[in-house]
């Protein structure tokens, strides 16, 4: 519990601008995107057609066919602001890892009474906190943005749960490299490379309408059409995202149970 | 009496790089050991391994009886650890370090904090990135002793330490062993070895070269000769066995011999001395015979 909420008070002025940040996000960005859409709303057979096969609407994974309603116009912008999620799940997991080596205060930290185990997990806790708080103010945020905007809350709820469970892959992911790399000056740079590879991998498994590359984006494991059309998450992409986050997870953790600390330098 | 740090033929390798290899060695409740050696001996490598930071190849490494590595959280509960470079989160004030640190060991420890911040004269108000590297120290020596160990593992303790602090050091070590803890003392100041220590193990090259008293390695036949002469000393006359360190300045010659006294007398007589000194070596000066 001591690691945890030290671990906690450490990310509370990055959590704070991290969440602002995603709030200020929706709640700007929505108004205008809709407005757009709703300006355009008599053109809408044609634009569909238009956007029917388009590369960038396949690429970002939303359904022209929802593009103009009000879940389909936070879809389009949760398909953005995936990335970003991303990048704060990776920067979170791989500097609370990596970091008590470049302080070298690992020595420090792990020579007291408490289990390497133990302080894997207080810090996977304390990163998850600060995710969970990120995320809750993110659903507010969207809450509001969607407000007097009619919707099925069940569509809503499932197009806001990729935030957290991109967020939490990643967070995984860049706990493991952590373990894997020990020393990282500058996480955000390395969770910004992370973040964009896959992102970039998951844009062409949309465009390529491949799974083989759709299996390595977490991204698209839960794509909009699917939601908005009342099909839900794929069960299959379910499995695979459970098995990628328990793989990782233990891979990650015995690497950090069992790694030698380097030497203070 | 108990024993408390057990090791046996402990290895670590790095790959092809060796890090210690077959060292093995117990401390016993209430002693003060030392662990001397230069640079790249394995002292740092072995009390890695004592702390889990690293995992032996092979061997055992036991704390209280226990395995270091498997109850690697119950040993430290009655370990303090002075590395021999101090590092701590550096936006942290010292007496939230000293807070943390007895929250991680899950003491009240204020009083005992108070205490030896100042004895150490240390500014417990300052944020850790403004210490000097000798300040730094003292939150590490304060942050080792906080929870009042039974067993303390000190790296290089005083180095960044000046004379007085070192001193100050010196007196609370002396008091906690006096109360029964036991001490491993890594130094490669051989002085502070000599006055703290009642054994010691040389290391060398990852391997334990011996395990002896104090008194007895101060004591062994290694002496210090010096003889004065009137002429030089010709280069062949000491060119005996046990004879090493030969070296001459004015009139005065002087070596370390080990080996048969008999015969070296023999020698020295041989070379008309106007006077001679035998001295107890410095332990400098027997370190350097295992280093040559």
């Amino acid at each position: 519990m001591t690691v945890f909420l030290s671990e906690l008070r450490q990310y509370r002025r990055s959590l704070v601008a991290w969440a602002v940040g995603f709030a200020i996000a929706i709640l700007f960005l929505y108004p205008v995107f809709e407005s757009i859409i709703a300006g355009n709303a008599d053109d809408r057979a044609e634009l569909e057609a238009l956007l029917e096969g388009n590369p960038t609407t396949q690429a970002l994974g939303v359904d022209p066919q929802y593009f103009f309603t009000s879940l389909g116009v936070y879809a389009l912008l949760i398909a953005f602001l995936l990335l970003p999620a991303a990048v704060q799940g990776a920067g979170i997991g791989l500097g609370i890892i990596t970091k008590e080596n470049v302080q070298n205060t690992a020595d420090f930290l792990l020579t007291k009474p408490i289990s390497r185990a133990g302080v894997y997990l207080s810090k996977g806790a304390a990163a998850m906190v600060a995710l969970f708080v990120t995320s809750t103010v993110f659903l507010a945020a969207s809450l509001v943005a969607l407000i007097g905007n009619d919707f099925a809350i069940d569509h809503f709820v499932l197009l806001f749960l990729v935030f957290p469970l991109v967020q939490l892959f990643f967070l995984v992911l860049g706990m493991t490299i952590g373990t894997l790399v020990s020393r990282l000056s500058a996480p955000l740079p390395v969770a910004l490379g992370i973040a964009f590879v896959l992102y970039v991998v998951g844009m062409f498994a949309s465009v390529a309408q491949s799974n083989a590359a759709r299996a390595f984006s977490p991204y698209k494991y839960f794509p909009s059409g699917d939601v908005l059309s009342g099909q839900g998450y794929a069960p299959l992409f379910v499995i695979l995202y459970v098995g990628w986050l328990a793989a990782l997870g233990v891979i990650g953790f015995f690497i950090f149970v069992r790694k030698d600390v380097p030497t203070a330098r | 009496m108990t024993t408390v740090i057990d090791i046996d033929r402990l290895t670590k390798r790095y790959g092809t790089h060796r890090g210690i290899d077959d060292v093995s060695f117990a401390v016993e409740e209430s002693e003060i050991f030392g662990f001397i050696g230069p640079n790249g001996a394995g002292k740092s490598t072995t009390i890695r391994a004592l702390l889990a930071l690293i995992r032996p190849t092979s061997g055992t490494a036991r704390i209280f009886g226990r395995d270091c590595i498997r109850d690697a959280p119950e040993i430290a509960r009655h370990v303090g650890y002075i590395p021999s470079e101090t590092f701590f989160y550096d936006g942290m004030r010292v007496r939230d370090l000293l807070a943390y640190t007895a929250r991680l060991y899950g003491v009240d420890a204020s009083d005992r904090i108070a205490e030896l911040a100042s004895r150490m004269k240390l500014d417990t108000t300052r944020k850790i990135r403004d210490l000097s590297l000798g300040n730094k120290k003292k939150v590490g020596i304060v942050a080792a002793l906080l929870h009042s160990p039974r067993l303390l593992i000190l790296d290089e303790p005083t180095s960044g330490l000046d004379p007085l602090m070192q001193r100050t050091l010196f007196e609370i070590l002396d008091e906690e062993n006096n109360r029964g803890v036991t001490i491993l003392f890594s130094s490669h100041v051989l002085s502070e070895v000599q006055a703290m220590c009642d054994r010691v193990a040389i290391l060398k090259e990852g391997r334990v070269l011996e395990i002896q008293s104090i008194d007895d390695l101060r004591k062994r036949s290694f002496k210090h000769v010096r003889v004065r002469t009137t002429t030089p000393i010709p280069e062949h006359a000491l060119n005996i066995e046990g004879v090493s360190d030969l070296s001459h300045a004015d009139a005065w010659t002087s070596f370390i011999y080990h080996g048969d006294f008999t015969r070296m007398f023999d020698v020295v007589h041989g070379l008309h001395p106007e006077d001679v000194l035998i001295s107890e070596p410095s332990l400098d000066e027997i370190f350097l015979h295992y280093y040559q």
